[in-house]
Parts: structure tokens; sequence; C-alpha cells
């Protein structure tokens, strides 16, 4: 099942012109509207959030809008430069998956089909997409659904930043939305109020020869399109200079073996144009054009830049069962959607000196399994705060041959959040005699401790004061648990002075 | 264990049926003579598949097999792969058993089955070396 995200970018002219002049930008509080021609009239053509709120509406006379708000900024329109933007941004989208494409005149349309788990499933992906753009200055919401038309209806219709349709929702995710929502003419959604149609819903109950009678057959189609009946193929961008290499078929392709051979074939060649250019591929994109139009997509992702073309025709062939052919493929594309250029090393003779074995194909094919963000190494950092102490680094990072301060003892497990246990303790210094932890009372044979920790008054200004006094201690069974106060026990400023399990030695 | 030759014998025969002898076997020491003794080949073999098994009670008893694992990890050479399917260890720990932080690299699985198949891509790309 295919699964499509639409991107709407409601203020993305306005949103521009604020970026472009970036330090110069008027406010974020200042309505803001750009005035382009409708032939002699000068009309509106945008406007920014706070000049809707004025009451300012697309379309209306320049002039009128001028006498209605104070101190309005008017800027003229571009549309040339917005569509280019949109496509800069599409070619920035492509980081999501293989096949996006620009949706003007304010939107992307991006097919992420099995394309989700990468980046932390779907919810994770849209909020990573909104929320780099909010960062960018834009403004955005985003939809995923089954088809175009209904991620593009939920999108521009349903007033959330991130809407997320189950799959397979058929005609219930968007039966609700009005009739603006299906991308038809506004003259046609008109008519079809005047004929009380309210919602999407009232007219696919309704039978279609007659609507496609008196509106046209454009009607039906985007109806269809909405509901899946009807494909409707993203042709995806490309970025200029791409280094891509394409094989079509006179007879079209299905089974797996033959899939696999070609990859092969389009693998060696890509290997030869990039070597070309001194390069390594960081990630490639191969888009199987079926015969019915529809578009199936492998990415798969390198750690490092690899020139290899064996390595890469691996990398892809791991993912052949991804793809469904259908009737058949009849086009074939292998593009490096990034490259870099590669270092070559020099290999040491193993008499002098010991091998390291290369663990990034290994890297590589798990990366492509359980996505980049699964697959890390720790690295320390400056923190006496447990949970700080340590940051995820990519696995294929250089080694920094950094280590923690091994005065104490940690624990091999470290709880995500310290859960609260009741004990029993005499205060300021003593450790628990006894815990209860999960249900469970457990009674202290030994303990060691304190370990007081301060609170990072660089951070918070709550940690001004903050402490925990950490203790090892060791329960009748022989398990050891790492138990916190919070608080020096003296204070009530420096912490609540309750108890909690942070960490199991084992 | 009485040494058994003819048992021997048949072993090391299947094994040269199933064409696995190529690699010459070698193990992991302790270094502890009552623990070496007991153990084929004098240590844990390499390139084999080992257990480390806590008892019922899994979280805390996972926290030692986990940290007994490391410690013999530290003792190899080369990158150890790490699957987890929840990312609940704590790596300055791990560095305290000897195991430092640049050798590991870990891979969240999210299911055992994830975890295995992970596990299978590792094992066909090692280099087992000693």
């Amino acid at each position: 099942m295919a699964r499509v995200v639409s991107l709407f970018l409601p203020s993305w002219s306005t949103d521009r012109v604020r970026r472009k002049a970036s330090a110069a930008a008027p406010s974020a509080e200042a309505p803001l509207v750009l005035i382009g021609r409708e032939g002699s009239r000068r009309a509106v053509a945008a406007v920014d959030a706070a000049a809707y709120g004025a009451g300012l509406r697309v379309g209306m006379a320049a002039t009128k809008a001028q006498a209605l708000v104070r101190d309005l900024i008017v800027q003229d329109a571009d549309p040339a430069a917005d569509a280019e933007a949109l496509e800069r941004l599409a070619i920035w989208a492509l980081r999501f998956a293989p096949i996006v494409a620009p949706d003007p005149p304010n939107g992307l349309v991006i097919d992420t089909t099995g394309a989700d788990h990468l980046h932390g499933g779907e919810a994770a992906m849209l909020e990573t997409l909104v929320g780099r753009l909010a960062i960018a200055g834009a403004h955005a919401r985003a939809a995923v659904a089954d088809t175009w038309g209904a991620a593009h209806a939920i999108a521009r219709h349903v007033e959330r930043p991130i809407a997320i349709a189950r799959a397979r929702h058929g005609s219930a995710a968007f039966a609700e939305l009005p009739l603006e929502a299906l991308r038809i003419q506004p003259s046609t959604a008109t008519a079809l109020r005047t004929l009380g149609f309210q919602s999407i819903g009232d007219l696919l109950a309704q039978p279609r020869a007659p609507l496609a009678l008196r509106f046209g057959p454009e009607l039906g189609r985007r109806i269809d399109q909405a509901l899946g009946d009807a494909a409707e193929p993203i042709e995806p961008i490309r970025p200029r200079g791409l280094i891509e290499v394409r094989r079509a078929f006179a007879e079209p392709i299905g089974a797996a073996e033959t899939i696999a051979r070609y990859v092969g074939k389009l693998v060696n060649e890509l290997c030869e144009r990039l070597e070309e250019h001194g390069l390594g591929a960081r990630r490639l994109d191969l888009i199987c054009r079926r015969v019915d139009n529809d578009a199936q997509a492998v990415r798969v992702g390198m750690a490092m830049p690899v020139c290899d073309a064996k390595r890469l025709t691996r990398l892809l062939c791991d993912k052949i069962e991804t793809i469904a052919p259908g009737f058949g493929i009849e086009l074939m594309t292998l593009a490096a959607t990034v490259a870099e250029p590669l270092k070559r090393q020099q290999v040491v003779s193993s008499l002098i000196e010991e091998t390291v074995a290369d663990v990034s194909d290994l890297v590589d094919t798990l990366m492509n399994r359980v996505g980049e963000r699964a697959i890390y190494r720790f690295a320390p950092v400056a923190s006496d705060v447990p949970e700080r102490s340590v940051c995820r680094v990519p696995a294929m990072a250089a080694d920094s041959g950094a280590d923690w301060p091994g005065h104490w003892p940690r624990p091999s497990r470290l709880l995500a959040h310290p859960e609260p246990v009741e004990t029993v303790a005499l205060l300021p210094d003593h450790p628990p005699v006894s815990f209860t932890w999960r249900g469970v009372r457990r009674r202290v044979r030994r303990a060691d401790g304190p370990e007081r920790v301060f609170g990072e008054w660089w951070k918070r200004d709550a940690e001004l004061v903050a402490v925990r006094d950490y203790f090892r201690v060791e329960d009748d069974a022989g398990e050891r648990y790492w138990l916190y106060r919070a608080g020096d026990g003296e204070d009530a400023a420096t912490g609540s002075h309750r108890w909690f399990l942070h960490g199991v030695f084992g | 264990m009485q040494p058994q030759p003819a048992i021997d014998a048949l072993r090391a025969q299947i094994e040269r049926i199933e064409g696995r002898s190529k690699r010459a076997r070698s193990a992991l020491p302790f270094g502890i003579a009552e623990v070496d003794s007991r153990l084929p080949g004098g240590g844990l073999a390499f390139g084999a598949l080992h257990e480390v098994a806590g008892g019922g009670n899994g979280a805390i008893d996972g926290a030692a097999a986990a940290l007994f694992s490391a410690g013999i990890a530290a003792r190899t050479r080369g990158k150890v792969l790490w699957c987890v399917t929840r990312p609940d260890l704590f790596a300055p720990a791990i560095a305290q058993a000897g195991l430092i932080a640049d050798r590991v690299i870990y891979v969240e699985a999210g299911d055992d089955k994830t975890v295995l198949a992970c596990m299978r891509r590792g094992f066909a790309m090692a280099a087992w070396e000693p």
C-alpha cells in the first residue's frame, strides 16, 4: 500500500520574502502582503498570518488593503521566485524519500512508501519535516494518507500541523471535508454547493453518471484519485548535475532474479560515472517505473562514501523484496542522490601492522535495515549527572579515545526515568534500611555512598541548588541497585528528599 | 568429563563432511584454570554462539549478564556489535568493564526477530580473528 505525504505551506510566498530579507526582515507581528498584477489591477497575491488576522484576503485590491490596515508592509509578489524556491525545497526534501515533487503553488508531495521507518515512524518523520521548516521560518502542515488526493485534502483542510490517516482509510479519512478539498475548480465547488452538496461524503453517495454529465470528467477523476481507484503518478524532481543512470526495457521485467541482474548492471555503470568524478555514493535511489505508470522506489544509505559496485549491488539487492513489480517494470533509474569525494586509503601490509577489520560495510547493511538512528555508538559528555553523561554519535564517527572518569562504579542498566521508591532511611546521610520497588520490599544488607551529584546551574535555574545523593545498595538476594535521594537531607530547597531507583547493577 | 576418543573422532568427521573445519578453531581463555579446564578448547570458542543467561528475574539478572558479556568482549580485538531491543544499557558501566566506548556499535532493533536478523548479518560479515 502506498503512503503519500502532502506538505502544505500556507504562507509560502510571505515566508520566503521574510527569509530572504533575514536580518532586515519585518517583525513577525507586522502584517505583510505581496501584491501581484491581474491585468491592470493591482491585487493582493499573498497575505501572512498577521495580515490575515487583520482581515486581508487574497484577491483584494491593493489600495483597499492599504486603507484597511495601518503600517501594512507591501511588497511585490514574485511567483517565479516562489516556484524556484519550492523546487529547492523539494530537492531538500529528497532526504526523506526518493520520490518528491513540488505541488505548486504552495505544497510538496512526497511518496514515503516504505521509507518512514528509517525516520522513526510516520509521526516522527512528519514532526521532523514540519519542525525543520519551522526553524527555517516556513509555516507548514503535513498529512500522510494512502493517496496523493487524500493527503492533499487532509493537509489543507484539517487544522492540525500533523495529520496521519491510518493505512487503508478508504473514503472515511476525507468524507467530512468540504468540496474544495477535492482539488476541483472553485466554480464547480460553488455549483455543487448550490445543488445542496456540503461535504465530499455527500458527493460519494451520488451516482457518478449524472455528475459527469453536469460537471464533466474532471470531478469523477479527482474523486477516483482521492480514493486510489485512479492512478496519479508523482513525477520525481531531480537535482541538476545528478549522477544518474537509467535503463529502459522493451519487454517489461518482473522476476526478482532479473531485477537483481539489471541492478548489478546499473550499479556498474553508476560506479564508472562516480569514479570519473572521484566521488563515492552516500545514498542511492533506485526508481522502478512500472507499466501502469506507478513508481516503486528503493533507497539505501551508506555511512561513508562508497564506490564499490559489489557492495552497492548487495545493499540494493537486499531490498528487492520491497519492490512490487505488478505487471512489469519498464524503466529503472539509479541515481546517487548524495555523493561525496572519495578518500582513497592505502592498505598497509599485514606483515608489519595489525589490520583493523573494516566494519563500514556491516554498518551500511544494518543501517538500511533498522534505520540510521538505530545504529550508533556512545560517547562521553563531561557531566556528572548520569543521564547526561552519554551522547549518541554515528557508528562510523572517528574514534575519540575519550572515556568516562572511573571513580565510582556505574550500573550496567540505567532506567530511562528514575522510578520513585518507598524507603525507610535516616536523614541526613544514611542509606535506606529498606526500600519498596515495583511492589517488592527489599531489605538493604550493604550500602555504599553517598556520591553527591550537584545540579548544573548553567543549564536550568532550578538546578542551582539541586542535589542528588547516590547510594549503591545490596539486598538480601545479593542484587545491587543504584538509589538516590533528591536533596541533601537537610535543606528542603535542594530537593524533595524523596528516594528514586535509577539503575541496576545486577 | 571422561575423554571419549570414538565420539571425538566422529565429531571431527562430521565437521569435515560439513566443510566447517577450514576455519582454525581457537578459544578465548578466561585465565582461570578451574573454568578453562571445563570448557572445550580451554575457553570460549571464537566464531561460535554463546548464551549468557541470567536467572528468572529478567531486568536484574540481565544487567549482570550484560556486564559479564562486556567483560568477555573487552578481551577480544576489533569492533563489537551489540544488538539490543531497548536502549537501557549504560555505556559508562560497559566502559568500566573494560570495553571502551569507541569499540562498541549498538544496534537498536526493537524486537527479538530483528535482533536475531542483525546478529546474523554481523556473523556473516565479521572477520573471525582471535
